[in-house]
């Protein structure tokens, strides 16, 4: 089963046809990323964060200081010592530590936010971007859920559309197509790996090793800060998920301190077009509307992974999992891996965002492809050329014309993520194979 | 504990400034649980700085058990469901915010519009930068200063006062180079203006000098025109060498670019008319079961 698409091109190496010349003297920017082993290039290497009790006081500022409220509160049964309050009242006095909101004047500091928003501008400034992703037309659609909508008529490209397989979420990687191996190192912001000492560290100048994890711009953005995370780069590793990569990811949700940096994953046949293990991200200062959405337990019971709370989507467009982060990183990386595991063997394409600095992960099950290759969606949807990715999914719905983007309307917005859900019977049948 | 649900508001509020209320469960001095309406309410100083939150406490456990028959105190899960409650205890939550921010002598946000020439939630997400900043207006005559940050103003010495409105060349002096000053002329005044760094000798308030490694590019608004020109300095003098400029690092200059990034993530979230990102007022709450139906 194919579509025809137009990839949106995010990175160099996809512009030009000839391969840059082969040298051995220090690495050319123009060099391709496939000559990044034994060099050095600029690093981040983050404090790797393991466990902390979130008990849902979500990542309201920084992770590492939300306070284990099982440690500090008392036991309802037991008569423990009370939280400090204030002499007068029976109420206490310091009920929730939420840093970030109620200390405006103390910026927490993130290195890799700051180092990340820092390179980007420097290659702003150099022009290696197709356009200024700030001259965009950007607008929240009337409504309660608060849907983003775009303008960006250069993301677009006057390319031929070319045929994507969308029936096939596991395909092997193919050398001849682009991969990220053929980006160029000035699209590289900096190698992304875990750092023993506990502390976040920037390096200007560090090696690369044999394999490592990059960070590259994506020269389409949708938003400031648009980047790419592909993990090992020299791997060659296919577009599927493992445990190691969504580790990675998390800890990139949770190196940025910041709950408005997303980063999100989208399978083969849920409109990733390369074919090359990656992850994207960027900031938006707003809440996503699947992020206000309601939610509900899901059945079966969650006892297999105390650690991680899943839950279902209510009232959203498309039916999707939430999982929430009550204690570590890894055991999350692990119930996220199991889950797109078991997608990527039935051959269900599918999308995962990671919000509130890797707290909290939506995974929707998607069968757009699917309707588009067999003609059932209707065409003034399919006409919006709205290729219904993580990011859109989530709310944030990029236009590439002027009408759709002036007559955008949260109906019309729900009207068409709606054809992105699997209906309510296949969305349980899912859930009871893929949270076993 | 504080569902994610109710974060998300108390965020959202925090982003829009606007007032709010949730519910949390809380415990009292004695251990017992509580549920507690959490109402927090911003005010501004004359600049239209957000300088405090005030946060107002209730006990509508009761108020919460009559609404849902009896919900147990620690389900937190059924909160999410409960519609709005305690509309009582609410309104004598603003109340008691309105009077303290009077006693402060500052001005609640749901009483008064904040008064200043910058959009006040851009003020937000600027005054949390460290790093000294100003933001010009390029579109007004002898392109004056319309926010200086709290970085600034320590670098400089200068009073708030004596710096807003005022062009950047009350930091120039005696021994400033003027090539470097004409530099940055040519680039800010182009049309449209272009990004330059520099690195010039500038003065504080008391008259000592320093390095000013400085970097001005212009920002962009909500409808795709420039709308501000940032300036952000590092101070690169070098103890004991007057002289001379200290050497300029990748560290600089990533204060330079990342301050700048910062700001244009921050002018962003105004795109889309006066609101910005975000939602109209009559839109401002949590979707709840049922509270849409596009059918």
């Amino acid at each position: 089963m194919f579509v025809p698409r137009v990839p949106t091109v995010v990175s160099l190496g996809q512009l030009d046809d000839d391969s840059a010349a082969i040298d051995s003297g220090p690495l050319s920017p123009d060099a391709p990323v496939a000559q990044c082993a034994h060099v050095r290039l600029p690093k981040v290497s983050f404090a790797f964060q393991e466990g902390r009790h979130c008990q849902r006081v979500r990542s309201f500022g920084e992770l590492r200081d939300l306070e284990d409220w099982e440690k500090r509160r008392p036991d309802i049964t037991d008569v423990l010592q009370p939280p400090t309050v204030s002499s007068d009242d029976d109420l206490s006095a310091a009920p929730v530590d939420l840093p970030e909101a109620f200390a405006p004047a103390d910026e927490p500091k993130s290195l890799m936010e700051e180092t990340l928003l820092g390179l980007w501008e420097m290659c702003a400034e150099s022009g290696l971007f197709r356009y200024d992703v700030t001259a965009c037309e950007t607008k929240p659609v009337p409504g309660l859920y608060g849907f983003v909508a775009q303008l960006n008529e250069g993301r677009a490209t006057k390319k031929r559309p070319t045929e994507f397989r969308v029936d096939q979420v596991v395909q092997p990687f193919d050398e001849q197509k682009f991969n990220f191996l053929k980006a160029r190192v000035k699209e590289v912001l900096f190698q992304f790996d875990a750092e023993a000492s506990g502390e976040t560290i920037f390096e200007e100048d560090s090696a690369t090793g044999a394999n490592p994890g990059l960070v590259l711009i994506n020269i389409s953005p949708i938003e400031y800060g648009h980047v790419l995370l592909v993990p090992r780069v020299m791997d060659r590793l296919p577009q599927l998920i493992t445990e190691d990569s969504m580790l990675l990811a998390l800890q990139f949700a949770a190196a940025a301190e910041n709950p408005y940096f997303r980063v999100g994953y989208n399978s083969l046949g849920a409109y990733a077009t390369i074919n090359h293990l990656h992850f994207q991200a960027y900031f938006l200062l707003a809440p996503y509307p699947v992020e206000r959405a309601p939610t509900m337990p899901l059945e079966p019971a969650n006892s297999k992974h105390p650690g991680v709370k899943v839950a279902q989507l209510s009232e959203y467009p498309v039916k999707g999992f939430v999982f929430e982060m009550s204690s570590d990183l890894q055991e999350m990386a692990g119930v996220l891996a199991r889950a797109c595991t078991y997608m990527q063997r039935a051959n269900i394409p599918h999308n995962l965002l990671i919000c509130d600095s890797g707290a909290r992960v939506f995974l929707w099950p998607q069968c757009y492809a699917e309707k588009q290759a067999k003609g059932v969606v209707a065409e003034d949807i399919l006409s919006t050329g709205v290729d219904p990715a993580a990011f859109e999914i989530a709310g944030h719905v990029v236009l590439k014309n002027r009408d759709d983007y002036d007559n955008m309307t949260e109906a019309r917005a729900w009207r068409m993520l709606s054809e992105v859900s699997v209906a309510e019977e296949r969305f349980q049948e899912i859930a009871r194979q893929c949270l076993e | 504990m504080v569902p994610p649900a109710q974060v998300m508001e108390l965020r959202d509020a925090i982003r829009e400034e606007r007032a709010c209320q949730i519910c949390l469960l809380n415990y009292k001095k004695s251990g017992q649980k509580f549920w507690d309406q959490l109402y927090v309410n911003p005010v501004h100083d004359d600049e239209g700085v957000v300088t405090h939150y005030i946060e107002v406490h209730t006990d509508v456990t009761d108020v919460l058990a009559k609404a849902t028959d009896g919900l147990p105190v620690d389900d937190v899960d059924a909160i999410e469901g409960v519609q709005a409650v305690g509309m009582e205890e609410k309104k004598r939550s603003m109340e008691i915010c309105s009077c303290l921010a009077d006693e402060m002598g500052k001005v609640s946000l749901s009483a008064h519009g904040a008064c200043s020439v910058l959009p006040t939630s851009l003020l937000q997400s600027l005054t949390r930068i460290q790093q000294s900043l100003v933001l010009v207006d390029p579109n007004q005559p002898d392109m004056p200063i319309v926010h200086a940050g709290q970085g600034f103003l320590q670098l400089t010495g200068y009073p708030r006062e004596m710096v807003i409105g005022h062009n950047c060349r009350f930091l120039q002096g005696t021994d400033t180079d003027v090539k470097e000053v004409a530099k940055v002329r040519t680039a800010i005044t182009a049309k449209p203006p272009q990004p330059v760094t520099a690195t010039l000798l500038n003065y504080r308030y008391d008259g000592t000098p320093f390095w000013n490694y400085l970097h001005i590019t212009p920002i962009r608004g909500a409808d795709g025109g420039i709308a501000y020109l940032a300036g952000v300095q590092v101070d690169v003098t070098e103890k004991g060498v007057e002289g001379e400029p200290g050497k300029v690092s990748m560290k600089h200059k990533l204060l330079h670019s990342g301050t700048v990034g910062k700001v244009k993530v921050a002018v962003r979230s105004l795109a889309g008319g006066d609101r910005g990102l975000r939602r109209e007022q009559g839109s401002c709450e949590l979707p709840r079961r049922g509270s849409v139906d596009y059918s």
